[in-house]
């Protein structure tokens, strides 16, 4: 338990960082939202709108401002848009975690077992295919794959949609047609890596003793399998798996653009360059959030499964 | 006495155009039977809308949607020629522009709009920060509403640029009862105003829907609703054209964009002529910037290869000029610089002797225009220079080029909005002590002053060109801004969904005028 | 695109998942540990280079050659006479690919077979520095937490943990927005996008070194700090340092094609691969060439650093030795 509180602190803290990181961060680019929003506004003008969206006085004093808010819920306002910051991320979050899902989906369902497949039959060509399809599954830059989808099916569509979105709301199935390209994209990397974990970990079991002990002692292959080689593989792969999970809610950036998707990763970016700063602030630490959540998960699984993790802990 | 003088004589061909599209127009009109309850037109754009109050909003992509929801005193036919909105007519009494309000203008909201909102809306717009139009009006004393629905605009003096001015968003007709109560707050997204649409929903990024206003002065729009939605890319434009999600598309003078849309079927496409130029500045006041010898800059204004940039960077698809002469008003031939000389201008900088050939240039974001920048780039190296492009966003730009003084920059290129007549805004923005944000980079010059004071306050009828020519002359022997050519747009739609006549010349970024007539099929 | 799986994209070496070294760490000496001079037999060169093209195997070698050839291209590109074609006007807009124009020309009528040569160039140049730069700083402050560990080495692992966390490619557009969009904004990008992985190897691997006898010794005897972390220390964790600094070259060429991508990288007309692909994907329906052309440039180019990377790893630390239990 006391480990489980520790790692939980650890991830406050971590998360406590990347808000400070980020809130000053924004402040350091030159030209401020009154500079972006009214350039031909007089000096005087501009100090006014800075009062006027709360933006004067020194950057410590707006963070302290800020923090005390943000600690009783309050996230603030969009300086561009002018509605709760809360609001402009949740109306976007929708199609994100839907990439995020299916694309993990993806990285399980095909991932995983060709994974066990390429370890499985580690002599055979099938081995060396899955080693090295997992190493360019992992080169391809999700970007250049998305481009290579938008033009292959801008030729010959077969009822997919490389753009645009169509939400749940009008049908799975309508739904689908738009997801399934860009999930597939934001999906590319966490495969090839699922992949070689799949396969690496199954090929150390396969090599030791005890399963060498359970084919002596004469157990069905399917047994060996089920009971031995699956259960050891999937230990690695979840911790893999949360890693993975934790990156896909940062890593549509890519995927949103090349795809026209309005999504948690584009509003970010355009946040960015309209110096909305609020919402940058509130969009990286809930990014931020997801990865450390699912990786303090991932570590506290590993230290209930392999408890000399917990003893030996120095982090 | 009418401000006909101002009705600038566009080319023939224009002419020809808008008669092409006034019958198209007609067309709809007859099939305005089958006008459809609840029918909905999408329309596709590049960039999303910036600023929300109308009379702060300095950007054309915000005036997209407010040309939708708000009017203003006047507006501009395809000719830019002066047409009634709110006013139905006006007229100069000496120095005093006086307006005959129209009766029948109705809120979105169903509050018909009173003499008040006229006059408190233009007080509140000359107020507004940021709003440059305080400026353009600069001889004005009073704004009173008299008897009869008559609006009084005194000028102590002629001003010749006042009347085609007040056709911009930047003074139109807000509903200041309801932003008295709260009802209407100018910092959010729900525009509404007396147009023929007015704001129901906004996503950020992705999406504006509007809804008709009933009461609009003009009818009843024929469309229910509008959709305009930000697709970032063309490419994605075009797709959304093709599969539906879209009816009608602008390519925010994407040159390609025609080639893009090549071989879709049931497109139409229609070329879209504007006032919008590009530009370069350079840098004449800052300490060190080599542009402060302006035997420099008059070189890098000669070795512009302008033929090759309209060919490469614009796909032959912009309109060539040499000084701020676009609007054909005053004549291109009679300036100091125009085609390329490039033994002259290397001699005058190997002459000017500079401590380093690098020049750092500031390029706003955007693909043609760092096309533009880097079709630049290679005149100015015939020459001996090292143009050292930075693309940077927006907001960057306009710290270091306006919020600086003098500039961080030493060179910049961008793009200005045209409007109506040269003498609304590109000319005021070249003289530093007016328009106060170009300090930083443009050297006060008296003699461009009294020349533009002249034009603008002095001048009656046949004068005025004279004294803008005079003006141009001026600026394109200064070279501190060097204009390259005009933006050309392509507006595209789906003539099996819509059928619409859209813009064929803009002045003000106004892309959907006249989409209260726009009608869908299906 | 948040691309800094690099410490679980050991892909052989399950263990090393996850602060792989210090979780596994049961001081028994799962790391490679070889003091200085202590090598058991010397082989001539000879014999060691034809060990190791055996060990690697012709796939191997296959990358390798690739790989030297890309960067021996870029490298004597600009001296090539095809470096004039990437001038605008040399050829006409957007041309297919033909014998002359072998990849197509561009919207600015530039040969898009010049750029992509230009753009290996920038790409190799921007990610080797930024990743060798994070490879020897974050090798020092891995060793230097190791050494120190008390309030030091916990203020590293928790400033590694959040820039860890930090979504990288919002991190690296940040950057880029302060310093300015460029070459040296990406290099600053990408070199602290990956230090923070270099910091945790390194030290995790220095601390399965730091109670050895050998630098028990060294202290006892009065070396310096300086001589033993770089003498006694850094030889243990050198390779280490090695492998990852391969890994995180590849993520290195991604981040840079990532923000050149979003346009924050390399300014025009350079032309990094990332820009390329950036500059294309507007013509993609019209002139496909410009992003086939780059893209696939692009992946070769990283798999063949990611499995040169894998062929060295499981040279230099070759199978994982089994905990002793």
């Amino acid at each position: 338990m006391l480990f489980i509180a520790a790692r939980l602190g650890l991830a406050a803290l971590t998360i406590a960082g990347v808000a400070t990181l980020v809130f000053f961060g924004m402040r350091l680019i030159p030209g401020s939202y009154a500079d972006l929003f009214f350039p031909l506004a007089s000096e005087a003008d501009r100090e006014a709108i800075s009062i006027e969206y709360g933006l004067d006085g020194s950057a410590l004093e707006q963070y302290i401002l800020w923090l005390g808010k943000l600690l009783q819920g309050d996230f603030g306002t969009s300086l561009v848009t002018n509605k709760p910051v809360i609001d402009e991320i949740v109306q976007r979050l929708p199609l994100t975690l839907e990439l995020g899902f299916l694309a993990l989906m993806i990285i399980a369902f095909i991932g995983f077992p060709m994974g066990i497949i390429s370890g499985m039959f580690h002599k055979k060509w099938t081995s060396q295919v899955g080693r090295h399809s997992s190493t360019f599954l992992m080169s391809i830059p999700n970007f250049v794959l998305g481009s290579l989808l938008v033009y292959a099916f801008s030729v010959n569509s077969l009822g997919l949609k490389a753009g645009g979105w169509a939400p749940l709301s009008e049908g799975l199935m309508e739904n689908l047609k738009y997801a399934i390209l860009p999930a597939f994209t934001l999906s590319i990397t966490g495969l090839g890596l699922v992949l070689a974990t799949a396969r690496s970990s199954v090929l150390g079991v396969i090599g030791q003793d005890h399963i060498l002990a359970a084919v002596s002692r004469g157990l069905s292959p399917k047994d060996i399998f089920s009971k031995h080689i699956f259960r050891n593989a999937l230990i690695p792969v979840i911790t893999i798996f949360a890693i993975v999970a934790g990156y896909l809610l940062g890593g549509t950036v890519l995927v949103e653009t090349v795809f026209s998707l309005d999504g948690v990763g584009r509003l970010l970016v355009n946040s960015i360059t309209r110096r909305d700063y609020p919402v940058v602030q509130i969009g990286v630490i809930l990014t931020a959030t997801a990865f450390v959540l699912t990786n303090t998960i991932a570590d506290i699984l590993y230290g209930i499964i392999d408890p000399r993790v917990t003893e030996k802990n120095d982090g | 006495m009418s401000d006909k003088h101002l009705g600038i004589n566009r080319r023939d061909f224009v002419k020809g155009v808008a008669a092409l599209g006034l019958t198209t127009g007609m067309l709809g009109i007859r099939n305005m039977a089958m006008a459809a309850e609840g029918s909905t037109f999408t329309f596709g754009r590049i960039r999303e809308t910036k600023h929300l109050d109308p009379h702060s909003s300095q950007l054309s992509s915000s005036w997209h949607i407010q040309h939708m929801v708000y009017d203003s005193l006047v507006t501009l036919d395809d000719n830019f020629e002066v047409q009634p909105s709110i006013a139905t007519a006006w007229e100069w009494q000496g120095n005093t522009l006086v307006f005959t309000i129209r009766d029948n203008a109705v809120f979105a909201n169903g509050r018909a709009m009173t003499m008040e909102d006229v006059t408190v809306s233009l007080n509140r717009a000359l107020k507004s920060k940021g709003n440059p139009w305080g400026l353009l009006l600069r001889n004005k004393t009073a704004i009173t509403a008299m008897d009869g629905n008559k609006l009084s605009i005194e000028f102590n003096g002629p001003n010749n640029v006042a009347l085609s001015s007040l056709a911009a968003t930047l003074v139109c007709i807000v509903p200041t009862v309801e932003e008295a109560s709260g009802e209407w707050d100018p910092k959010t997204d729900m525009f509404m105003g007396t147009g023929p649409y007015s704001v129901e929903s906004h996503t950020a990024n992705d999406r504006w829907v509007l809804k008709a206003n009933p009461h609009y002065w003009g009818g009843a729009p024929k469309t229910d609703t509008v959709v305009v939605r930000t697709i970032p890319q063309a490419q994605s434009l075009v797709a959304a054209l093709r599969d539906g999600s879209i009816d009608a598309a602008s390519f925010d003078g994407n040159p390609d964009a025609p080639a893009l849309l090549e071989g879709a079927p049931d497109i139409e496409i229609s070329r879209l002529d504007t006032t919008d130029f590009y530009y370069i500045g350079m840098n004449a006041v800052a300490e060190g910037s080599p542009f402060l010898d302006k035997s420099v800059r008059q070189a890098v204004a000669m070795c512009i290869d302008r033929k090759q940039l309209i060919e490469f960077a614009f796909a032959g698809r912009a309109g060539l000029t040499y000084g701020w002469t676009q609007w054909g008003l005053t004549d291109d031939s009679k300036l100091p610089i125009r085609e390329p000389d490039i033994e002259k201008a290397k001699a005058m900088i190997e002459a000017a002797n500079l401590p380093t050939n690098k020049i750092k240039v500031l390029v706003r974001e955007g693909d043609t225009l760092s096309a533009v920048a880097q079709v630049l780039k290679q005149s100015a190296a015939k020459i001996g220079l090292d143009l050292e492009l930075e693309v940077v966003d927006g907001g960057v730009w306009a710290k270091r080029t306006w919020g600086t003084n003098p500039s961080d920059m030493q060179m910049v290129v961008s793009r200005y909005t045209g409007f109506a007549h040269p003498l609304i805004i590109t000319a005021h923005w070249w003289a530093p002590e007016m328009s106060r944000f170009t300090k930083g980079y443009v050297p006060e010059n008296p003699e461009y002053s009294a020349a533009l004071n002249k034009a603008v306050l002095e001048s009656t009828g046949d004068e005025i060109t004279p004294s803008l020519q005079k003006a141009y002359e001026i600026l394109n022997e200064e070279a501190v801004k060097v204009p390259l050519c005009t933006d050309i747009d392509t507006i595209a739609w789906r003539s099996d969904r819509v059928t619409m006549s859209p813009s064929r010349e803009q002045a003000q970024n106004d892309i959907l005028s006249g989409v209260e007539t726009f009608e869908m099929k299906i | 695109m948040a691309n800094s799986f690099s410490d679980s994209s050991d892909s052989d070496t399950p263990t090393s998942i996850h602060d792989s070294a210090s979780t596994h760490d049961n001081g028994h000496g799962d790391v490679l540990i070889e003091d200085s001079g202590a090598g058991a037999n010397n082989p001539s060169p000879g014999q060691r280079f034809t060990r190791l093209l055996r060990v690697a195997g012709p796939t191997t070698v296959i990358m390798v050659l690739i790989l030297l050839s890309m960067i021996f291209i870029g490298i004597i590109e600009p001296y090539l006479a095809i470096a004039d074609y990437k001038n605008i006007a040399s050829g006409p807009r957007r041309s297919a690919p033909t014998i002359q124009w072998l990849f197509g020309t561009d919207n600015l009528g530039r040969s898009v077979f010049a750029r992509v040569l230009e753009g290996i160039r920038l790409t190799f140049l921007l990610s080797v520095t930024a990743v060798v730069a994070a490879g020897i700083v974050g090798s020092f402050i891995g060793m230097a937490a190791a050494w120190y560990r008390g309030i030091f080495d916990t203020f590293i692992a928790r400033m590694a943990d959040v820039l860890f966390a930090f979504p990288s490619l919002i991190f690296g557009l940040i950057i880029s927005a302060i310093i300015g969009p460029g070459s040296f904004a990406a290099i600053v990008a990408i070199f602290f996008i990956v230090l923070p992985t270099m910091v945790r190897v390194v030290r995790g691997a220095a601390i399965g070194v730091v109670n050895r006898d050998f630098v028990v010794a060294a202290q006892i005897s009065g070396a310096s700090t300086a001589r033993i972390l770089f003498k006694h220390i850094f030889p243990n964790v050198a390779s280490v340092t090695v492998v990852q600094t391969a890994y995180l070259l590849s993520i290195g060429m991604i981040i840079e094609s990532s923000l050149s991508f979003l346009g924050l990288g390399v300014q025009p007309p350079a032309s990094s691969l990332g820009a390329l692909l950036r500059e294309g994907s507007a013509f993609l329906n019209i002139a496909p060439w410009m992003v086939l052309a780059p893209g696939a440039v692009l992946t070769l180019a990283i798999f063949c650093v990611n499995y040169v990377g894998d062929a060295a790893r499981s040279i230099i630390e070759p199978a994982q030795p089994r905990p002793l239990e």
